[in-house]
């Protein structure tokens, strides 16, 4: 029974190994660290995200991301037939002049041939503004990036790649590279003699084209061809070589080392590499692991003492940890059961509920305790971060108003504020790396520990308060509601409210003082600051407003309700107005869900106010 | 005057006190503010922060939609600390349960007062020097003055008078200058046949010209961004020049090095701070300045605000802040921060410990 219990807790934390027999990419080629973006990441992190990227998916042909992503580097023309491109409009298929059979994901084979046509399209659309580009161009554009990348990195390894030849016809060639009869010439054999041919070509005819005699001709073809492997520059490459030598951090792509500085510095992790090439098509495991763990400390042996560790192993287990999808699952677990608590009204069901709650939020805690140690950084520093830290807050509020209050609506609350913040993250995860590097102003993690946590607790505050207010008025409209009952949730509408206006204020106040310290003046009116405030405004107008009883409970319940419309609004939703020096986050096509919700939101509270005044009028309980 | 009518004016004073401390007018007065502060935010989008803040925040009235006339933010922030002193000297209960919501009060006062305070004596300019530079004065972002000065004073005295509010027929005299405004513009631009007014634009990339007139008939055109205007007037030769306000400092600020960092295979900056070396008295020391860590010195506050770079040589811009109300959003914060601490203790007490009710 113990065995079977940390079996599926094991299961569950998936940590347990896919045991299929299959080749396995092992531990150290997952840990291989590798810059993108200004961040040094593991190369299980770099796959999840290209994937995901690329097919909107975080597996591709029953492999993980780690596993597919080394399939694309050392068998990219097997690779080349994954069905891996996500395409949403059947449009941008048409467009590229390919007619294919109908499908959601399409391989790279199928694409090449309309790669021509595509980048003319892309060009097009990336001249115009941003906001005036359509969804088929959007996706135009973002193909031939994911297509460019997929080609770079098809090709990043192929210097070790004993699949590509060239044919050698001259005889001085034939020798120089050791050809024996009948054998032409593979990128390996290139390397072997780079240097040998470096010193034999005029460098000022390198692109000039043809010298003399017919054997340097032949030479400069082969050059040619190496060339045509090298990455397309500008998009993201395989930057895993360190060099740190001069003082400054710069990591190379191992092409570009080759072909540009090859100064002998990296023989040594070159030739790993190559190993692992060779036990990759081998299918070889072990030796698969070996020359990476050889290459994985050959690389770290470079970083300087003064450069930040970074944290290869502990990322990958985050990454396999998910714990943001796992607090969502429980999160939504939590939501059905105390619904049907509320419907059948079994003790046991709000139990559950409380421990699935409780389950999700430790997750959603762990996620976030192993994110900061990660990055050295406060828990929030990204609008991704918002939404996760949030989501943890609220299924806290929700934990401790189910103690004090056990009647499910703190479950309830907290639930489905977690739940939704959760979801709202996932949208801003898939657009990118979410431990990416700060710009300078933030980089405070007093300022980031304080007045964005108080912030962010309070916009918690503000919209559980906000879930508790629509509670409040189904239950007023529902007849058979107890004037207790309803007292009761006003009580914790209430609590909830005060909370998120002493925090919204209070972080509000702190911003002001940051804003002073780095900008030199405590208020500017910059639409970020005027969001918080909107936030401060309203919730002070409805405590105000409830405690000199100019509005009864229902009003009060409305309005607390319309206070998610304000927490969205100033959350995100000065992001899209593109101005200000707030302007930090990620936000595209949040427009038209802010909308949405925006409307529904003020219906709901409209129906509920007739409803409760005008069609089926209900006193007040407290009024 | 008659008992009846002295109650009625007493009654209609009580009303008047009643309502202006009363938490109708506060929830009116935030309600307003919320409206401009939505208002305000859309409107930064077409006019810029500037304006915004010209037209919504600091103005008494404000036509919202370019026509419905509605309370400015200075108006209403106004009522506002008023409605607050009032609430807290007539309508909170003067009693130890409420003693938290009074301090909460005043530091609101407090803060709303010091904000009047830094708008009003505020004062921001900027210092731009390339490495190795120095500078006594820093120069205003947006206002522009007309200055005079004679070439053959060694000392080179210059008078200067604000651009801001001079129109044509004006008439003074700057230094030993005495001359008239034939025309000013705002916003010009310099054409072969003399300044042409350009219309609109945003304040902090207006350009002024302006028509000058002498003594004797001479006229002399001056703009924005010209080379200082050689006038020879009675064997004197004078330079006229519009530009920024310059703002003396008291003390000389040298830039000794610029130094940014940016996030490995990116663009992105990760720091950027300036070294600069502070002359004055006779002693100079260095300081570094670099995001969210200013250098507060005399009165002033200087922060790292921009940099560029030209031709290999890096230059850096420092914000200059003058303002004397400048710890006054500190002490009000504290003392909302004291005050809620105090309220919530309370609250805490009678709810949780005494298991009061609400009133």
């Amino acid at each position: 029974m113990r065995l079977k219990i940390a079996l599926l807790l094991a299961a569950l934390l998936g940590l347990l190994p896919a045991a299929d027999g299959k080749f396995q990419v092992g531990k150290s080629f997952e840990r291989l660290l590798i810059l993108e973006q200004g961040r040094l990441k593991p190369m299980d992190s770099y796959a999840r995200k290209f994937l995901l990227g690329i097919s909107s998916r975080s597996r591709a042909q029953g492999l993980s991301a780690s596993a597919w992503f080394a399939r694309l580097l050392f068998e990219p023309v097997k690779a080349s037939e994954d069905a891996v491109f996500r395409v949403y409009n059947e449009e941008t298929i048409t467009a590229m002049g390919l007619q294919l059979p109908e499908s959601r994901r399409y391989s790279f084979r199928q694409l090449e041939p309309g790669m021509e046509k595509l980048l003319e399209l892309a060009r097009a659309a990336d001249a115009k503004p941003e906001a005036t580009r359509s969804l088929v161009e959007k996706e135009v554009i973002g193909l031939y990036m994911s297509l460019s990348t997929f080609q770079n990195l098809a090709n990043s390894l192929a210097f070790a790649d004993t699949g590509r030849h060239i044919e050698i016809a001259e005889e001085k060639n034939r020798r120089l590279f050791d050809l024996k009869p009948g054998e032409s010439l593979t990128l390996p054999g290139f390397l072997a003699r780079r240097r040998e041919i470096a010193a034999k070509l005029p460098a000022a005819d390198m692109h000039g084209g043809h010298g003399g005699t017919p054997d340097v001709a032949e030479l400069f073809r082969i050059m040619y061809w190496v060339e045509s492997l090298k990455a397309v520059p500008g998009l993201p490459n395989l930057d895993i070589l360190p060099d740190y030598r001069d003082g400054s951090e710069r990591w190379y792509a191992p092409w570009v080392y080759l072909t540009e500085i090859d100064d002998k510095s990296h023989d040594d992790t070159i030739a790993a590499l190559q190993k692992a090439t060779a036990a990759y098509k081998a299918g070889d495991s072990a030796a698969f692991e070996q020359a990476f763990a050889d290459f994985d400390q050959r690389a770290l042996a470079r970083i300087p003492a003064r450069f930040a560790a970074p944290r290869p192993a502990l990322e990958v287990f985050y990454n396999k940890l998910d714990g943001f999808y796992k607090a969502e699952i429980l999160y939504g677990l939590s939501f059905v059961l105390i619904l049907l608590f509320l419907l059948f009204n079994a003790g046991r069901l709000r139990q559950a509920a409380g421990i699935s709650l409780a389950l999700g939020a430790a997750f959603n805690l762990a996620a976030i305790a192993i994110r900061t140690f990660l990055t050295g950084r406060a828990p929030v520093t990204n609008l991704f971060e918002t939404f996760v830290f949030v989501g943890l807050t609220a299924s806290v509020l929700g934990l401790i108003l189910e103690r004090f209050n056990r009647r499910g609506i703190g479950t309830l609350t907290g639930s489905l504020g977690a739940i939704g913040m959760l979801l709202i993250s996932g949208a801003y995860s898939s657009d990118g790396d979410t431990m990416g590097p700060m710009v300078a102003v933030l980089r405070s993690n007093f300022w980031l520990a304080t007045h964005v946590l108080t912030i962010t607790i309070g916009y918690a505050g503000v919209v559980v308060a906000g879930i508790i207010a629509h509670v409040h008025l189904i239950q007023a409209m529902r007849r058979k509601t107890e004037p207790a009952a309803l007292e009761n949730t006003m009580r914790m509408l209430y609590g909830a409210l005060a909370v998120g206006f002493l925090f919204t204020f209070v972080g509000t106040v702190l911003g002001g003082v940051w804003a002073d310290q780095s900008w030199g003046r405590f208020w500017g009116w910059d639409p970020k600051e005027n969001g918080a405030l909107a936030i401060v405004l309203w919730t002070s107008i409805l405590l105000h407003a409830r405690l000199t009883k100019l509005v009864d409970g229902h009003l009060f319940a409305a309005g607390t309700a319309l206070g998610t419309v304000f927490v969205m609004l100033a959350w995100f939703g000065v992001n899209l107005l593109g101005v200000g020096l707030h302007s930090y986050g990620f936000t595209t096509g949040i427009a038209t869900g802010l909308f949405a919700f925006t409307f529904l939101e003020v219906a709901f509270a409209a129906f509920a106010l007739w409803w409760l005044k005008v069609r089926a009028p209900r006193a007040v309980a407290g009024n | 005057m008659n008992n009846e009518r002295r109650a009625k004016i007493h009654s209609l004073a009580s009303g008047l006190l009643k309502f202006l401390s009363g938490g109708t007018l506060t929830v009116i007065g935030l309600c307003v503010l919320l409206v401009l502060t939505i208002g305000g935010t859309v409107y930064q989008v077409e006019h810029g922060l500037y304006q915004a803040q010209k037209d919504y925040f600091q103005s008494w009235i404000v036509l919202l939609f370019g026509f419905l006339p509605f309370p400015g933010g200075q108006l209403t922030l106004w009522v506002l600390t008023l409605n607050l002193i009032l609430a807290s000297a007539f309508r909170l209960k003067r009693t130890t349960r409420a003693l938290g919501l009074h301090i909460i009060h005043w530091g609101l006062i407090l803060l709303l007062v010091g904000s009047f305070i830094s708008y009003r004596f505020g004062q921001e300019s900027q210092v731009t020097l390339f490495e190795g530079e120095q500078a006594n004065v820093s120069v205003d972002y947006r206002l522009w003055e007309l200055a005079v000065w004679s070439e053959s004073d060694p000392a080179r005295m210059v008078s200067a008078i604000d651009f801001d509010g001079l129109g044509a027929g004006d008439k003074f005299t700057l230094g030993t200058l005495p001359l008239t405004i034939k025309a000013a513009y705002p916003n010009a631009r310099a054409t072969a046949n003399g300044l042409e007014a350009v219309k609109g634009g945003n304040p902090e990339q207006r350009l002024p010209g302006a028509i000058l007139a002498f003594p004797g008939g001479a006229q002399q055109l001056v703009w924005a961004g010209s080379e200082p205007q050689a006038l020879i007037l009675g064997g004197v030769t004078y330079r006229l020049a519009l530009r920024r306000i310059r703002y003396p400092l008291p003390f000389t600020i040298r830039l000794l090095q610029f130094k940014k960092e940016t996030h490995t295979g990116t663009s992105m900056a990760k720091s950027y701070e300036s070294l600069v070396e502070i002359h004055q008295g006779g002693a100079s020391r260095q300081v570094r300045i670099y995001m969210n860590h200013p250098l507060r010195e005399a009165g002033l506050t200087f922060y790292q605000s921009s940099y560029a770079e030209d031709r290999g040589r890096q230059s850096s811009t420092l914000a200059v802040v003058r303002n004397v109300g400048w710890w006054l959003p500190y002490a009000s914060s504290g003392l909302i921060f004291l005050g809620m601490l105090l309220h919530f203790i309370v609250m805490f007490y009678r709810k949780v410990v005494r298991h009061e009710t609400a009133d």
